[in-house]
């Protein structure tokens, strides 16, 4: 154990902090672009049921297609990585941000409308607070899947976890791909506590429905 | 719900059909197919071979990486497999190439050591040494006037290396930072890369210098110079099929004949024919089946 | 590629994501039901989540053997995430005052769930059906290493000799098989709201 560390310890912190970055970076991009795109898809359902299954369909591009021809037009750089995975993070994310936004019931808007508010005002402080935990759910799911999809930079050799796991893959050492895989494990399992956290904070006690 | 509960056991159903299949009989070879063609080519001759000459069948199942084919091998539910010595030794047994006494060969040390610790043993060489090789693009080569891997010490700072992950692993001794400390080279960076976006990442320029396999078509599309090892640093890479100890046994009354069948295969390739034969099928767009048929049929092995 | 890839393709997922919502959503039940287990239920599915694929199939395949029934697995376990917890937020989500209204009417817990909570639930948990399904369609190109099938072989093919037209075609074949369950699934979402709706 302790000539693991000695060889690899300071390659695996490296690793850590690097994939660390990219999952921050990307899902703030995503979580951003989602949350413009589901407000603005939620004042129209009909082209959302065209647009988002287009979406979605981006999903499927397996991650080393991705990349590969991402790095083909942008070169190895870590903006590469950011973009590849930043598009992926957005579909969670939208896609529970129109669900939220479009099951808000017409009655609360409605009441919005007659105390006499505007509809972007409405817009934040009724509907975006009432699908608040959709959209939580869908920033807790994204930033797991990115932190496992953030292995996709090792593939254009720049770092991160999937340094180890794809070594470990390929030389048939089980050590590297757990070296690899729990410090992935554990952040993903930590940024989901830390987003559940941020989610009890935003919506009050009060309206809570997991509160007993 | 109770159309739900229908569906959910016809998918049972199916999933068990396909689960149940593949039983064993003393009549068939399960191969499982490798992901690169040289790999799908040993095989598929193979296949001719056994078909034509025995009463056997050959069931070519489909690919997996190579590391699993191997769990599949020695957990008895496939029967042969195409691979290096070199392989066996590293990837499977987990030895390294200096543990080779001086007296024997990686091949026969490997085919000790594989019976000794997992059953398993490698036929006849089949004539190709699939080892590392040092490569860079013609033009590069042209630049820098290069034909070894010792001319590279010079121009080392001004280039890129690349090479898949399984080149920098900190245990090994034909790995990355012994090769640069043995001839001596200080790259500019040392990048690790998707195997399968080598070739791309070489022929974009992203990188200068790669590590290539010697028998792979793909380095005369990708327009590479292989730089001479003239220092010898990499090991041999052999190929030959690997089976299991009992593998003959297996098959001694349904196919007497397998063994001398197999041995058809001892030394049927140059590494220049397999480049050849990798090129036509990764390039040029051939089939396996047609490729393979093809040069058998020119050894004279089959009609 | 062959019709054979693409059904085998097909097949993996449609198996996957049947076998991922008899198995998610009941957990994403007991997540509702019983706040202890929740943790646990969350933090397994999450975990599940971040082990890389092909080391997670390697495992899997130690029990199972080579085959799509490894393939079929790890897609069960990777979609879990999706399901469970979009079922569990869609149920804990419905306003209180209807489950206090229904439980006044006399429902018992189960009653309630069934007719009253989960039709509520039916968007959000079919969302995550829908998350499921596509990555699937994605990740069951793994299948290539585990001796699955599937469109994986040629993909992965095609990248390695940097044919365009190999990736092209298996890549556009994912985006449709994609779009296909999408629109499909979008059907049957809006078949059940109209059988199921509330009152």
């Amino acid at each position: 154990m302790g000539n693991f560390f000695s060889l690899y310890g300071d390659r695996l912190v490296t690793a850590i902090w690097t994939h660390f970055l990219y999952v921050i970076v990307s899902v703030a991009i995503a979580l951003v672009i989602a949350l413009i795109f589901g407000a603005l898809l939620s004042r129209r359902p009909g082209w959302a049921t065209v647009i988002l299954p287009f979406i979605s369909v981006f999903q499927t591009i397996p991650g080393i297609v991705f990349i590969g021809v991402l790095f083909l037009i942008l070169g190895i750089k870590p903006v590469t990585v950011i973009i590849a995975l930043s598009i992926y993070a957005i579909f969670p994310i939208l896609k529970n941000t129109y669900v939220g936004l479009v099951e808000v019931q017409e009655q609360y808007k409605e009441a919005a409308r007659g105390c006499g508010m505007s509809s972007i005002q409405i817009l934040f402080r009724v509907e975006f607070p009432l699908a608040l935990p959709s959209i939580m759910s869908g920033l807790r799911m994204s930033t797991v899947y990115t932190v496992s999809w953030a292995v996709l930079a090792a593939m254009i050799g720049l770092g991160g976890l999937g340094d180890f796991i794809y070594s470990g893959v390929s030389s048939n050492n089980n050590t590297l791909i757990i070296a690899g895989a729990i410090p992935a494990a554990i952040m993903a399992v930590g940024f989901s506590w830390l987003i559940d956290g941020v989610r009890k904070l935003l919506i009050p006690k009060q309206i809570r429905r997991d509160v007993k | 719900m109770k159309k739900i509960i229908s569906l959910l056991l016809i998918g049972l159903l199916v999933i068990s059909m396909t689960a149940c299949g593949g039983k064993e009989e003393n009549n068939t070879i399960v191969v499982y197919d490798g992901q690169f063609s040289e790999m799908q080519i040993i095989h598929y001759m193979v296949k001719l071979l056994v078909e034509e000459k025995t009463d056997l069948t050959v069931e070519i199942k489909d690919e997996m990486a190579p590391v699993n084919l191997f769990s599949e091998l020695t957990g008895g539910t496939s029967d042969l497999m195409n691979s290096y010595d070199g392989t066996l030794l590293t990837t499977y047994l987990h030895l390294d190439p200096s543990e080779v006494p001086e007296d024997t060969t990686l091949y026969d040390f490997v085919n000790e050591k594989g019976r000794e610790m997992e059953g398993v043993m490698l036929l006849d060489k089949l004539g190709i040494n699939n080892t590392y090789a040092i490569a860079v693009p013609q033009d590069i080569a042209d630049e820098y006037s290069l034909n070894t891997i010792s001319d590279l010490a010079a121009v080392a700072d001004q280039l890129v290396f690349g090479a898949e992950h399984d080149f920098f692993t900190e245990e090994g001794s034909a790995k990355y930072n012994p090769f640069v400390e043995f001839y001596g080279l200080e790259f500019k960076e040392g990048k690790q890369i998707d195997i399968n976006l080598k070739y791309s990442a070489v022929e974009s320029g992203n990188i200068d210098v790669t590590v290539v396999y010697a028998t792979d078509g793909l380095n005369r599309q990708a327009g590479l110079k292989i730089l001479e090892d003239d220092r010898q640093f990499f090991p041999e890479y052999n190929g030959a099929l690997l089976v299991k100890e009992d593998f003959f046994e297996k098959y001694k009354d349904s196919a007497p004949n397998l063994e001398e069948v197999l041995a058809m295969m001892a030394n049927i390739f140059t590494d220049e024919d397999m480049v050849n034969l990798t090129y036509q099928v990764d390039v040029e767009g051939s089939s396996v089946a047609d490729v393979s048929k093809e040069y058998l049929q020119e050894k004279g092995l089959i009609d | 590629m062959t019709v054979d890839m693409v059904t085998q393709h097909l097949f993996m997922v449609f198996v996957s994501v049947l076998f991922t919502i008899a198995v998610g959503v009941p957990l994403g039940i007991c997540a509702y039901f019983y706040p202890k287990a929740r943790r646990v239920i969350l933090l397994v599915v999450e975990v599940l989540q971040t082990v890389p694929a092909l080391a997670l199939l390697g495992i899997i395949m130690i029990i199972f053997g080579a085959g799509k029934v490894t393939v079929i697995t790890g897609l069960l376990l990777y979609s879990l995430l999706p399901v469970v917890q979009n079922t569990y937020v869609g149920l804990s989500e419905v306003d209180p005052a209807i489950k206090e209204v229904s439980r006044g009417m006399g429902m018992t817990r189960i009653y309630s769930l069934i007719h009253v909570e989960l039709p509520i639930a039916v968007p959000l948990i079919f969302t995550g059906i829908r998350i499921a399904t596509v990555t699937a369609v994605g990740i069951a190109v793994f299948g290539a290493f585990v001796g699955g099938g599937g469109l994986g072989s040629i993909i992965y093919k095609g990248i390695h000799v940097q044919n365009m037209s190999l990736i092209l075609s298996g890549t556009m074949t994912l985006m449709a098989m994609a779009i296909i369950f999408d629109v499909v699934m979008t059907l049957i979402e809006r078949y059940l709201k109209r059988r199921f709706s509330p009152q």
